[in-house]
């Protein structure tokens, strides 16, 4: 395993966790107190901001050579499919807000919904491209064998 | 000029007149220019907003040589710096509608407008930054090639 997959595991994992807790905490505030201070559970989300250590975390591998053209057109595709997917939930959000909203002759929405759409788009955008390079890692390692 | 920059340079005008467009249909609409019980003219514009993507798509088969490598190693630095430059833009667009004169709320209408004009500022970064590479930073490549 190299170094991009390590940082790509620790990025699924702290996710993961992330996500997990959040929805947790949501849920068991939620009976009590309603929104909006259940919101305050989505907090845990900043647990995924450890994925982002991941470079510090991991030493560089041995040698002069980090990474190949292989490394660069794998980790270039995961980008893509990562902006794609991120870029899917967020039209899908807006459209489906904007929808729901139309349907009940609602007119405005408050403006703390925006970060959560973006949040939620930069955040699938972060592990759609680390599970992508893991996947394409599997994938590749399948292939040479 | 081959297939790529032919391209590049297609997406820049196509996405840099959409995005202007979009500017003024905003900027009339919070004017009051625009007649916001017509919905004639809003309709007309949703159809002609169509007519940017389906240019984008279409210049694909624009004609010219085929790609190289060095063509295709633009463009992925084009692309990465497109999804860079959309982030930054939807970061800058949420702190704007958030501190601007917008209150507590926003228009629902805001949100199809966001989705469409996030995909021309991706058209638009991106092709920028590919003509870049090809004018400035991979000028000698461009010569020697040609």
């Amino acid at each position: 395993m190299n170094r991009i997959q390590k940082i790509s595991w620790l990025m699924v994992v702290t996710h993961a966790i992330a996500i997990t807790a959040s929805v947790i905490a949501v849920s068991l505030l939620y009976p009590r107190f309603g929104f909006p201070k259940a919101s305050a559970g989505l907090a845990f989300i900043a647990i995924a901001g450890i994925g982002g250590l991941g470079p510090l975390f991991f030493k560089k591998d041995p040698g002069p050579v980090q990474t190949d053209e292989r490394d660069r057109l794998l980790q270039l595709s995961a980008a893509c499919g990562g902006f794609g997917l991120s870029y899917l939930l967020f039209g899908l959000l807006c459209m489906g807000i904007w929808l729901y909203c139309r349907s009940k002759a609602i007119e405005t929405i408050s403006i703390n919904a925006l970060p959560c759409i973006f949040g939620a788009a930069g955040i699938t955008f972060f592990l759609s491209n680390a599970i992508i390079i893991l996947i394409l890692y599997g994938r590749e390692n399948k292939n040479h064998e | 000029m081959n297939k790529a920059q032919k391209r590049a340079w297609l997406t820049l005008i196509i996405s840099f007149v959409t995005l202007v467009i979009a500017g003024a249909v905003f900027a009339a609409t919070r004017a009051g220019v625009l007649n916001k019980s017509d919905h004639l003219i809003y309709r007309i514009v949703g159809i002609a907003a169509t007519i940017p993507l389906i240019l984008i798509v279409l210049s694909k088969y624009c004609p010219g040589k085929a790609y190289d490598e060095r063509d295709i190693s633009i463009s992925r630095k084009s692309v990465i710096a497109g999804i860079i430059g959309t982030f930054i833009f939807l970061a800058l667009g949420s702190w704007v509608l958030g501190v601007g004169d917008f209150g507590e709320t926003i228009k629902i209408k805001f949100l199809p407008w966001l989705v469409y004009v996030t995909a021309f500022v991706w058209f638009f970064i991106s092709s920028a930054v590919g003509i870049l590479h090809y004018y400035v930073l991979n000028r000698g490549g461009t010569f020697n090639r040609e």
